[in-house]
C-alpha cells in the first residue's frame, strides 16, 4: 500500500467527511469524532481497493454513507438516511440569537427542499465537493449536476425569502 | 444568491474538525497502520520520501545548469534543459503536501507558463496558445486546491490577489496573440475554469477585476 497516498487521501477528505457526518448527527462533536474515526480506520483497512483513477471521492463517501446508515439503524429502527434531515440544532449554547435565527431559517428552508435537491446543495456548498466529484458520487454528468444544483439553490433562496 | 452561498459557507465552517482531532486521528491511523503493515510507519515512510525529494532538489540546484533550467522562461520544449526543468518541477510538486503548498506551487507554475508564453511571443508565436492553455490548467488546479480547503480569509485574499495578477498577464498575452480578433475579448474559458470549485462570487469578481487594468502591466520589467 502506498502510504503517502493514504496521507494525501486523509488530508483531502477529512473535512468533507467530517461535515457530512457532523450535520447529520445533530452537530454532536463527540459522536461525529467517533464515527469519522471509524470511517477512516475502515478506509485504511481497505485502502488497497481504492483507485483514485476510478473514483476520487465516491469511495470514501460511500463508506461514510454506509457507516452512518448503520449508526442510525442501530440507534433507531427503520431510518432512511436521506430522511434524516440536515440538522442544524446543536449543542453550542453560545451562538448569538442572530446566528441562531439565520440557521433556523436555513434549516427550515433546506427541510422544504426535495431530498435530491437538499443532497445537491449540501454536497456542493456544505461538504465542498467539486461538480466532477459529485458526478462520481451520484453517477450523473457534471453539467447536469451543475444545472440541477443551480436550480436547487434558486429554490432555496426563494424559500428563504418566504420564511 | 451570494448572500445565500455565504450563509451556507458560514454554516460549513461550523462543521470543521479541530486541529487537535485532526492530529489525534492521524496518530491513531498511524498506529493502526503500524499494526497492519509492521515493516514501516507512516512517518518514516513520508520522511524517507521527503528526504529523497529534498536531496534530489539540493543536488540539482547545486548545479548551475539546474538553477538556470528551473528559473529561465527561455527553457521551453525543445531546449536541451527542458527535461531538467520538468524533473525539478515534478519533485517540487511531490514535496507540496498541504493544500496551501499545492496551491502555491500551481500558482507559481501558472506564472511560469505565462512567462514562457511571453518568451514564445517574439520567437514562436504559434506556441503561445499552448502555454496559455497550460497556464489556465494551473489556474484551475490552484483554485481546486485552495478554494474548498483553505478557510483563513487573509490567506484566501492573498491567493486571490496573486492569481489576479497572473490573470491580468494571461489576458494581456492572450490579447497580443489574438491581434486579428477583438482585442478585449473576454477569455470566458478562464472564468469557466474556476467556477464550481468553491470560490465565493466576490472572490471570483476580484479574481478577474484586474484584467481591466491589464494594460498597466505593459510597464512591468
Amino acid at each position: 500500500m502506498d502510504k503517502r497516498s493514504f496521507e494525501a487521501f486523509y488530508q483531502a477528505n477529512l473535512d468533507r467527511i467530517y461535515r457530512y457526518v457532523f450535520f447529520r448527527v445533530g452537530r454532536n462533536e463527540t459522536v461525529t469524532q467517533d464515527i469519522v474515526s471509524e470511517i477512516f480506520i475502515k478506509a485504511l483497512q481497505h485502502f488497497e481497493k481504492y483507485d483514485e483513477a476510478i473514483s476520487r471521492s465516491a469511495w470514501i463517501y460511500r463508506i461514510a454513507h454506509n457507516h452512518l446508515a448503520n449508526y442510525f439503524r442501530d440507534k433507531k429502527p427503520q431510518v432512511d438516511l436521506e430522511d434524516v434531515s440536515f440538522t442544524l440544532v446543536g449543542e453550542d449554547g453560545r451562538r448569538s440569537m442572530e446566528e441562531w435565527e439565520e440557521h433556523t431559517k436555513l434549516e427550515t428552508a433546506l427541510g422544504k427542499l426535495q431530498i435530491e435537491e437538499r443532497c445537491l446543495v449540501t454536497l456542493k456548498y456544505i461538504e465542498g465537493y467539486a461538480y466532477a466529484e459529485m458526478a462520481e458520487i451520484l453517477g450523473r454528468s457534471s453539467d447536469a449536476l451543475k444545472v440541477a444544483t443551480h436550480r436547487a439553490v434558486l429554490k432555496l433562496r426563494s424559500l428563504l425569502k418566504e420564511a | 444568491m451570494f448572500f445565500l452561498k455565504r450563509q451556507l459557507n458560514r454554516l460549513a465552517r461550523k462543521g470543521q474538525p479541530s486541529k487537535a482531532f485532526r492530529d489525534a486521528l492521524w496518530l491513531k491511523l498511524s498506529q493502526e497502520h503500524a499494526c497492519l503493515y509492521p515493516e514501516t510507519s507512516f512517518h518514516s515512510s513520508s520522511f524517507r520520501w521527503s528526504a529523497v525529494g529534498l536531496t534530489a532538489l539540493v543536488v540539482v540546484f547545486t548545479m548551475g545548469t539546474g538553477v538556470y533550467a528551473y528559473e529561465s522562461p527561455e527553457v521551453v520544449e525543445g531546449h536541451p534543459l527542458y527535461q531538467v526543468k520538468q524533473s525539478i518541477e515534478s519533485v517540487e510538486k511531490s514535496l507540496a503536501r498541504t493544500p496551501e503548498a499545492r496551491a502555491e506551487f500551481h500558482s507559481r507554475m501558472m506564472e511560469r507558463r505565462i512567462s514562457e508564453g511571453e518568451h514564445h511571443l517574439s520567437r514562436q508565436p504559434e506556441q503561445v496558445q499552448e502555454a496559455l492553455d497550460a497556464a489556465a490548467d494551473q489556474l484551475e488546479q490552484t483554485v481546486v486546491e485552495f478554494a474548498p480547503e483553505i478557510q483563513d480569509p487573509a490567506l484566501r485574499a492573498q491567493m486571490i490577489e496573486e492569481l489576479s495578477i497572473h490573470n491580468a498577464r494571461y489576458v494581456e498575452l492572450s490579447a497580443r496573440v489574438q491581434k486579428g480578433e477583438a482585442k478585449s475579448r473576454e477569455p470566458a474559458h478562464l472564468r469557466s475554469r474556476v467556477e464550481g470549485h468553491g470560490l465565493s462570487e466576490d472572490e471570483q469578481v476580484r479574481l478577474f477585476e484586474r484584467k481591466a487594468r491589464a494594460s498597466d502591466l505593459d510597464t512591468r520589467p
